[in-house]
């Protein structure tokens, strides 16, 4: 009778363990996973947030000035120079999209293509930065100061601020460059792709500015 | 120590009759004139200084609402881009053949 039992038991062990394991399996905790929003994401967009209320607080002001004065730019101060600013714009949209290439090399896997497409971006936004600077000299010159009335003060204060985050995406560019050059992208885009979106509002600001500005 | 008392229903009726006398009592010539600038300006339809302050101020009125819906839209865009979809036994739980 007891031998009867164990070998009942022993018959039965197998299916046991069997509906354990599987009960196990279906009570076992998830592994964790990455979070569907990265903190980077975030905290690129709430950034973006931030920078857009900030010019537009500057644009609400220099519309103030711009449609309330009969005329401008006042009679005594220099127009602004429209053909080189549209050669400016270009290479400032050309980094858009040189921009774009290197997040995509970097997607591929492609490590020299995304070197290659960093580089050449920052290299069309130093060029905006100092064809600009340049630009401003010969204003200076012309007599359109910051003091000039209205007018130079909304000029240089937008599109100064302008300038100053395109140095600052610059500065953050060759961050990612230098990174990129020692291989702590592959595989984490989170660096890159805040900077490409960063790059990119900074392009895109530039068309309103251009628009609203030198027209 | 002793605990708070819910507020009743009354306590809740008093208190929104005395915020509407509250609202009623204020005066609207002192609304009107919050800002000195506004004031002047606005008042003469025919300035361009006017409705260059009429348009700047509905530019920033409406700039919030802009990029609120824009970074809010974003968000939910990368956030459902980026969800893993369900496994098979996932949907097999679910009942979903």
């Amino acid at each position: 009778m007891a031998e009867g039992r164990t070998a009942i038991v022993r018959r039965l062990q197998p299916v046991r363990l069997r509906r354990d394991a599987a009960r196990r399996t279906k009570d076992r905790v998830p592994p964790p996973q990455a979070p569907p929003l990265s903190n980077a994401r975030i905290a690129v967009v709430a950034l973006l947030v931030a920078e857009t209320m900030f010019f537009s607080g500057l644009i609400g002001a220099y519309l103030i000035f711009r449609l309330g004065t009969a005329v401008w730019p006042p009679p005594n101060l220099p127009h602004l120079p429209l053909a080189v600013t549209w050669l400016n714009t270009v290479a400032l949209m050309a980094s858009g999209l040189t921009m774009l290439g290197a997040l995509r090399a970097a997607r591929r896997g492609d490590g020299r293509g995304l070197q290659r497409g960093l580089a050449v971006t920052a290299v069309l936004g130093l060029t905006f930065l100092v064809v600009q600077g340049s630009e401003w000299v010969r204003l200076v010159h012309h007599g359109l100061t910051l003091s000039a009335g209205t007018y130079g003060a909304t000029f240089y204060t937008l599109i100064g601020t302008h300038a100053a985050h395109v140095l600052g995406a610059v500065v953050w560019l060759g961050l990612v460059w230098h990174w990129a050059r020692r291989g702590e992208i592959a595989g984490s885009f989170g660096a890159l792709e805040a900077c490409t979106v960063y790059w990119l509002f900074v392009c895109a600001l530039w068309l309103v500015l251009f628009a609203l500005v030198y027209q | 120590m002793t605990r708070m008392r819910k507020p009743d229903r009354q306590t809740w009726v008093l208190s929104a009759c005395g915020l509407a006398l509250a609202l009623a009592l204020l005066p609207a010539q002192s609304l009107a004139q919050g800002c000195a600038m506004c004031a002047t300006y606005l008042s003469n339809g025919a300035d361009p200084r006017a409705q260059a302050f009429k348009i700047s101020i509905m530019f920033l009125m409406a700039m919030p609402f802009v990029v609120v819906t824009t970074a809010g839209g974003w968000l939910v865009w990368m956030y459902r881009r980026s969800r893993p979809s369900p496994s098979i036994g996932e949907l097999e739980e679910e009942g979903v053949s």
